[in-house]
């Protein structure tokens, strides 16, 4: 089935669809729910419900060419993993008064690129809440500060200072792996 | 929105974005569970289930459509009298000339039954065959004379002729004097009481063929409308004045219903409703015309089937009572106490699913009233009546 096929199929609520819905796509969600979750069973559970969500509401789901069905899934899936923290009043702010210096954030990408994504994700999901949910916003699924501190009801400077915090964080996990791997 | 890092988080991004993890296998079976779950609740909302169905039925109750020729029983009082108007057209000149006529219709009556006039009428029999065989006698005697007289003039033929023929006929000339004034004497008293006769056929003619059976056959056409016996014409008058031919309008129905699924694809409801009976009543023979209404407040109670559930369109049957109370009764301006009306009546309609929770639907309906107003109304004229429901459709 074409993207257009089971987005028509889920619209007339077809079970073939909607499994194929699932099928095609659940891997790709599921990595989102872990990235924002940090947790395999709670990232279940959200991805459980975003499915929910994305079959009822597939009617306002415009097609605009292959690829938009992917991306129209996938932001309900960020927009469910972040109303869910939301609802769950979790810390996402990590109180710190020290002082984050630049430097501390920078890597090389060599780095990076020699992490394997297995343990990247785990770094990922290992930051505290905050932390790791500005990080997937800000720099993975592209939300701008101002849309960060829109959707969490936090202030453009707190977003900002929370990715520089985790980006800090998230670094010297990678920097202390990769150390020990050359070691 | 989406942004690009020129740092080492955009490969974080880069390596991240495509990454999969395999859920749990049971997560599509319980996505299944749950989507069954959804779709059993929404037919449930649909066909009534767990629900309650607000029925806002702004129903523009378009009746009266009369089906076919075996369910339309005419007001046989009404057409009664439409046919009376229509052989009494000039009932007012027939009004006027009635008490003459019937005060000589009794005269008559009482003549004809009077022992007095058989009496008289049999004397009259008795006078008149004795004046024929007084005639009779008169004759032969003349008769004899004549022969008489013509043998005593053979005696003497030359000059007893002249004679005789002289005396014979003075003698007939007295004779027949004589027969003439008690023939005239008779005849004037015949004549007179034949005269007499005649009138009294006259009369009869007047009043017992022409123009009274014609009378009688006009009261005897009304006389299912009076007490026997009574043919007073003010009465009968009065009477016909009763008489109305009605045009019913289209009664005009509003009302609010709620449903609750009952399971097996039933649904129980109840409500109330408004309708209004419209009617314009002519008096058949003065042709003016009057207005009548009746409101009445119902409250059916309906059972509906679901046939079709689920989809854009529910198709469902149905069956209904409904218990009616006259609110107000008006004729010609005047209030009447009017009885209250049970009905029943069987349904099917189609209800088009505008949103999730909002239906418009169309119902067709026949109904049949066991119990009739004493103002005429459209359920009076007709066994089973067609309406027309439209409205809206509420689901909680």
């Amino acid at each position: 089935m074409t993207e257009q096929e089971i987005a028509d199929g889920c619209r007339y609520k077809s079970r073939i669809a909607q499994h194929e819905l699932y099928r095609v796509y659940s891997d790709r969600l599921m990595a989102i729910c872990v990235r924002y979750m940090g947790d395999r069973d709670e990232a279940e559970d959200l991805l459980h419900e975003s499915f929910i969500k994305i079959y009822h509401t597939i009617y306002r789901f415009d097609w605009r060419g292959e690829g938009s069905l992917r991306a129209w899934i996938e932001r309900v899936t960020v927009n469910s993993a972040i109303e869910r923290l939301r609802k769950q009043k979790r810390d996402i702010m990590v109180p710190s008064m020290q002082h984050i210096d630049p430097a501390e954030e920078q890597i090389e990408e060599s780095m990076v690129e020699e992490i394997g994504i297995d343990r990247l994700y785990g770094f990922i999901e290992e930051l505290p809440d905050g932390y790791r949910t500005i990080f997937n916003m800000y720099c993975i699924d592209g939300y701008s500060h101002k849309d960060i501190a829109q959707e969490l009801g936090i202030s453009h400077k707190s977003s900002a200072s929370q990715l520089s915090r985790a980006r800090a964080t998230l670094a010297k996990r990678i920097k202390e792996y990769i150390n020990n791997q050359r070691r | 929105m989406k942004q690009q890092r020129g740092d080492w988080s955009k490969i974080v991004a880069q390596r991240v974005a495509d990454h999969r993890i395999s859920p749990k296998g049971d997560i599509w079976n319980n996505l299944e569970k749950d989507l069954n779950r959804d779709i059993l609740k929404a037919s449930r909302i649909a066909r009534g289930r767990r629900s309650i169905s607000l029925a806002v039925a702004m129903a523009a109750s378009i009746a009266t459509i009369i089906i076919g020729l075996n369910i339309e029983i005419p007001n046989k009082e009404v057409d009664q009298k439409i046919e009376i108007a229509e052989v009494i057209e000039n009932i007012d000149i027939i009004a006027q000339e009635a008490p003459s006529l019937i005060a000589m219709a009794d005269e008559y009556a009482s003549i004809k039954t009077n022992p007095k006039y058989e009496l008289s009428h049999k004397q009259e029999e008795a006078e008149e065959c004795v004046a024929i065989e007084v005639i009779d006698e008169a004759v032969e005697q003349s008769v004899v004379e004549v022969q008489r007289e013509a043998e005593m003039a053979n005696v003497s033929e030359s000059e007893k002729e002249q004679t005789a023929t002289v005396s014979s006929s003075s003698t007939q000339d007295h004779n027949w004097d004589n027969s003439g004034e008690r023939y005239l004497a008779y005849s004037n008293h015949h004549y007179s009481t034949k005269e007499r006769k005649d009138v009294e056929l006259q009369i009869y003619g007047s009043s017992g063929t022409a123009t009274l059976s014609g009378s009688n056959s006009s009261l005897e056409m009304v006389s299912y409308d009076m007490a026997p016996g009574d043919i007073d014409v003010e009465i009968l008058s009065a009477k016909i004045g009763k008489s109305y031919s009605y045009d019913h309008h289209l009664p005009i129905r509003f009302g609010v219903s709620a449903a609750k699924g009952l399971g097996h694809n039933l649904s129980l409801g109840s409500g109330i409703s408004y309708t209004r009976y419209n009617s314009t009543a002519t008096n058949i023979v003065s042709g003016k015309t009057l207005s009548q209404h009746i409101d009445m407040l119902g409250v059916p109670i309906f059972l509906n089937w679901s046939i079709i559930q689920g989809g854009i369109v529910d198709i469902y049957v149905g069956g209904e009572v409904e218990y009616q109370w006259a609110l107000d009764a008006k004729f010609d301006g005047e209030s009447y106490d009017i009885s209250n009306q049970f009905s029943s009546s069987l349904h099917a309609g189609a209800a088009l699913n505008i949103t999730n929770r909002v239906a418009l639907y169309l119902e067709p309906k026949f109904s049949h009233y066991f119990t009739k107003t004493e103002l005429p109304s459209i359920i009076n004229d007709k066994d089973v009546i067609f309406n027309l429901k439209v409205g809206l459709k509420y689901n909680f």
